[in-house]
C-alpha cells in the first residue's frame, strides 16, 4: 500500500511503501556479529578485551570513553572476540568494530525473561542502569540518554516529550512499534519520566485520534504526573524537535523550555533495560523497499550484517541500486553489505533502480520551489549561496540556526542540490567556531 | 567484502518532482505530436530549421562552457533549440536559423550568466534578433481594426481576405453542429477547426494549436512547468479579449472571440513553453501571479484581439523587463 504525505508548506506530495503488518519475526543468529565500538553519537566507546576472549551474551566489551558523549557496549552473542576491524557504519562513516565469532551457550536468550518492578526503583538507581545498560536516545541524533536527563533534571521546567510516530514517515518503524509494543513503550516513557522526576509528559501522535488507554489509566501510569496528549502535525515535517518544541511550546506558559524529546526505540529499550535488564542486544529493524522480496520487520542481534537480513527476506527481487539506512528523507546511503545493524538502526530500504531517483547535480534553475516549501519561511538556495561564497551576514547565520534540516528544500529541487546538507554543514562549522 | 555498484549520495532519496534532466525529456516528448503533425504536412524545412537551431544553440552553450569552464545539461540545449525552430519562419535560411539561434543563446548566457540568471530568455533573443534583422519574414497583422470594424467578428475578417482555411474544415464544423453542439444549442463557427488544427502559417508554433493544448495537459500533469504563469496570463488576456476584443474601445463589448486570439498570435505556445521558464519568472506564488496577471495585460495590449505573432514575441520581451522589476521588489520584502 502506498501512503501519500503533504508537505506543511506548499503543495508538494510523496508517497512511499508502507508496512501493514508487523509479525514480529525474529532473525537468525549471526555467527559473526560485527559489533562496533560507537554506536551513537560521540566519542567511540574503549574496547576492554583483547582478540581471542572468550565474552558471554550481554557482557560488557566496550566501555565509554566519557561521562557525557559516550557509552557502553555490550556483546550480542556469545563467542570469541576474533579481531577488531574498521567496518562502514549505518551512518556512512568508518568505525572500528569488535569481530565476535559465535560460540558458546546463551545466557539471556531461552531463559525465563525477569519482570522488575521499576515503580519500586528509585530514580538515581534507574539512571544508574540506563548508564550501565548503554542506552541512547534515538529522538534525532542518537545521544547517549543518561547525560541528556541529567541535564534536562537540573531545569525548572522538567518536560518529557515523547514522539510515537517516526521523524522519517518512510521509516515507519516508531509507528508500528508503538502500535504492537504500546505498553511496554508508555512504561519506558514512565520510567524516564520517573528517572528525571518530569512535571509534564507530552504524548505526541499523529493518527486520527489517540489510540493508547484513556488519560486516566496514563495518569496512574505516569504516577500523578501531568499527562498531555497532543496531536502532531499531519504533515512533513511534523517529528523532529524544533517540531515537537512548537507543540509542547503551545501549550507551556513559560517560552524558555528545552523539553527532552524521545521517541519510541529509546522508550523501549530503557523498558528491556529496567524492567527485563537487558542491555540493547536486539532491534528492530523494517525492511523495506522495491528490491527486496518481501517486506518485514525483523528483531535482529546487533551486528547482524545487512547483507544476511537482506537474504532472510528472500533475497533481492531486482538488482540493488540504492541500501538506505533510517529513512529515504533523512537516511544514509550505504555501500557495503558487511554493514552491521546498531542501536540507532532503524529501517533499511533496498531501493532498484527504478525507484531510484536520478541524483546528478546541476546549477540551481532559479525555480523558487525550495523558497515556497521551507516550513521555516527561509530561502535556502540564498543561503547557500552565501555559504558558498563565505559571507555569514548575520541573517544568514540566524537562518542558518533556524533551518530545522527537515530536507523538504532538496526533495522539490530539480537541480538536485543537497541544500540540508550544505546548511547542515554550515551550521556545523557554526557551532563550532561558537564553542 | 561483498560489495555491489551502488549509487552513494546525500539524502533525501524521495523527490516530489522531477529532475531538470527528466523535466526537459518530458517537454520535448511533449512536442513529439507537432512532429509527426510536421511530418504529415511535408514541413521538411521545418524539421531542417529544427537541427539547424539546435546546432546553433549547442555552439553557444559548448563555447559558454568552455569560455566559462562550466558544465551544464546539453539536453536543455536540445530543448531550446527545438522551441527556437518552433519559433522562427520556415522561410528562413538554415545558416541564418544557426547564426541567430547561436548569437541569441550565446548573448543571453554570456551578459546573463547562463541558465537559472538570465532574466531575458535566449529562445526570445535569437528570435527578435532575426526579426530585426529579416522582419519581411515574420507574418504580418493578420486583422486590422478597420476591417474588424467592419465585420465584426475576425473569422469573417479573414474570409473576406480570402484566408485558405483548411479544405475539411467546413464539413467537419457541420459535422460537429449537428451531432454534438445542436444537443446544447451551440453553434461554432466556420474557420475553428483550422484555428486548432492546422493553422497556415510560416510558424509552426502556432499551426496546432490543439496539439499544443494537449500537450499542456503533459507538461501540467508532470508538474514539468509552474501552472501559476500560464494559467492566469491566458485567463487575463481571455477575460480581456472576450469584454474588450478591440483595445481602447467598447464597441463589442462580450463579444470578443478568445480562441481567435490564443490560437493565431501563438500566445498557447509561449503561455505553456516560453513563460514558464523559471529563470524569467519570480519565486514566489506571490510574484508569479503578479507576473500571470501582467503577462495577460501586455498579451492583450501587444496582440490585441489576436492575429499578430510578432505582438506575442515581443510582449514576452516585456514581460521579462516586468518580471526583473518584480523580483526586485519580491527581494525587498
Amino acid at each position: 500500500m502506498k501512503n501519500t504525505i503533504k508537505f506543511q508548506r506548499s503543495n508538494e506530495l510523496f508517497s512511499y511503501n508502507s508496512i501493514d503488518s508487523f509479525s514480529k519475526e525474529v532473525a537468525f543468529l549471526p555467527s559473526v556479529a560485527f559489533v562496533p565500538l560507537q554506536q551513537h553519537t560521540g566519542i567511540s566507546a574503549n574496547e576492554i578485551f583483547s582478540p581471542g576472549t572468550t565474552v558471554r551474551e550481554g557482557q560488557l566489551i566496550a566501555r565509554s570513553a566519557d561521562k557525557n558523549s559516550s557509552c557502553h557496549i555490550h556483546s550480542p552473542i556469545p563467542g570469541v572476540i576474533d579481531r577488531y576491524s574498521t567496518i562502514t557504519l549505518p551512518n556512512g562513516k568508518l568505525g572500528k568494530a569488535a569481530v565476535i565469532k559465535l560460540s558458546g551457550s546463551f545466557d539471556l536468550l531461552g531463559r525465563r525473561e525477569e519482570n522488575y518492578l521499576w515503580q519500586n526503583i528509585s530514580a538515581t538507581e534507574i539512571l544508574r542502569v540506563l548508564d550501565d545498560m548503554g542506552i541512547i536516545n534515538t529522538f534525532e541524533h542518537s545521544f547517549p540518554l543518561v547525560p541528556e536527563i541529567r541535564n534536562r533534571k537540573l531545569s525548572d521546567s522538567r518536560i518529557l516529550a515523547v514522539r510515537l510516530y517516526d521523524m522519517d514517515p518512510t521509516c515507519q518503524l516508531d509507528s508500528l512499534l508503538f502500535k504492537y509494543e504500546q505498553h511496554s513503550v508508555l512504561e519506558g516513557c514512565a520510567i524516564i519520566a520517573k528517572a528525571m522526576d518530569v512535571q509534564s509528559v507530552y504524548l505526541v501522535y499523529n493518527s486520527n485520534k489517540w489510540e493508547g488507554p484513556d488519560l486516566e489509566k496514563l495518569q496512574k501510569l505516569f504516577k500523578d504526573r501531568q499527562v498531555l496528549l497532543q496531536k502532531g502535525h499531519e504533515k512533513y515535517p511534523n517529528g523532529n524537535s524544533a517540531q515537537i518544541k512548537k507543540i509542547v511550546q503551545k501549550n507551556s506558559k513559560t517560552d524558555d523550555i528545552n523539553p527532552l524529546c524521545i521517541d519510541v526505540v529509546t522508550a523501549l529499550s530503557t523498558w528491556e533495560a529496567v524492567v527485563k535488564n537487558v542491555p540493547p542486544l536486539t532491534r528492530y529493524v523494517a525492511f523495506l523497499g522495491t528490491a527486496i522480496n518481501k517486506q518485514l520487520v525483523f528483531k535482529c542481534r546487533i551486528g547482524t550484517t545487512i547483507g544476511d537480513l537482506i537474504e532472510e527476506c528472500g533475497g533481492f527481487k531486482s538488482p540493488p541500486s540504492c541500501i538506505v539506512i533510517n529513512g529515504l528523507i533523512t537516511g544514509t546511503a550505504v555501500y557495503d553489505l558487511d554493514t552491521p545493524i546498531t542501536k540507532y538502526t532503524k529501517s533499511v530500504h533496498v531501493m532498484d533502480k527504478d525507484s531510484n531517483p536520478n541524483f546528478d547535480s546541476y546549477d540551481c534553475v532559479h525555480c523558487g520551489y525550495c523558497l515556497s516549501s521551507c516550513p521555516e519561511h527561509l530561502d535556502p538556495i540564498k543561503i547557500v549561496t552565501h555559504i558558498r561564497k563565505e559571507s555569514f551576514s548575520k541573517d544568514i547565520v540566524s537562518d542558518i540556526q533556524a533551518c530545522q534540516f527537515c530536507a523538504c528544500c532538496s526533495m522539490v529541487c530539480p537541480s538536485r542540490i543537497a541544500l540540508h546538507h550544505i546548511i547542515h554543514e554550515a551550521s556545523e562549522s557554526i557551532k563550532r567556531e561558537l564553542k | 567484502m561483498k560489495q555491489i555498484e551502488w549509487k552513494i549520495t546525500p539524502s533525501p532519496f524521495i523527490y516530489t518532482r522531477l529532475s531538470e534532466k527528466n523535466r526537459i525529456l518530458v517537454l520535448l516528448v511533449s512536442l513529439i505530436p507537432m512532429f509527426i503533425m510536421l511530418y504529415f504536412d511535408r514541413d521538411y524545412k521545418a524539421f531542417i530549421n529544427i537541427g539547424c537551431a539546435t546546432l546553433g544553440v549547442f555552439g553557444a552553450q559548448f563555447l559558454f562552457n568552455f569560455l566559462n569552464k562550466k558544465v551544464t545539461l546539453y539536453n536543455s540545449s536540445l530543448l531550446s533549440g527545438v522551441l527556437t525552430a518552433f519559433l522562427l519562419p520556415t522561410t528562413l535560411h538554415p545558416i541564418t536559423v544557426v547564426f541567430v539561434s547561436f548569437l541569441g543563446s550565446f548573448f543571453s548566457s554570456s551578459v546573463f550568466g547562463g541558465k537559472g540568471s538570465y532574466w531575458f530568455n535566449p529562445i526570445i533573443a535569437s528570435v527578435v534578433i532575426s526579426y530585426i534583422a529579416f522582419p519581411s519574414e515574420f507574418p504580418s497583422f493578420l486583422i486590422h481594426k478597420e476591417s474588424l470594424l467592419a465585420t465584426g467578428n475576425p473569422l469573417d475578417v479573414l474570409r473576406f481576405d480570402n484566408f485558405s482555411f483548411w479544405t475539411n474544415d467546413n464539413s467537419l464544423v457541420n459535422f460537429l453542429n449537428t451531432t454534438y453542439f445542436s444537443h446544447i444549442n451551440i453553434k461554432i463557427p466556420e474557420g475553428y477547426i483550422t484555428l486548432l488544427w492546422s493553422f497556415p502559417s510560416t510558424i509552426p508554433a502556432i499551426r496546432y494549436n490543439v496539439l499544443i493544448l494537449f500537450s499542456s495537459i503533459i507538461i501540467l500533469t508532470f508538474k514539468t512547468i509552474d501552472w501559476i504563469v500560464p494559467t492566469i496570463s491566458l485567463f487575463v488576456y481571455s477575460l480581456l479579449v472576450y469584454f474588450m476584443p478591440l483595445v481602447f474601445s467598447n464597441i463589442f463589448q462580450g463579444k470578443g472571440d478568445i480562441l481567435f486570439g490564443l490560437c493565431t498570435s501563438s500566445i498557447l505556445f509561449l503561455s505553456f513553453y516560453i513563460l514558464p521558464d523559471c529563470s524569467t519568472n519570480p519565486r514566489t506564488t506571490t510574484g508569479r501571479i503578479i507576473t500571470g496577471l501582467v503577462s495577460g495585460i501586455i498579451f492583450y495590449f501587444f496582440c490585441g484581439p489576436g492575429g499578430s505573432y510578432n505582438g506575442a514575441i515581443f510582449s514576452i520581451v516585456l514581460i521579462n523587463v516586468f518580471t526583473t522589476i518584480i523580483e526586485k521588489i519580491e527581494k525587498k520584502y
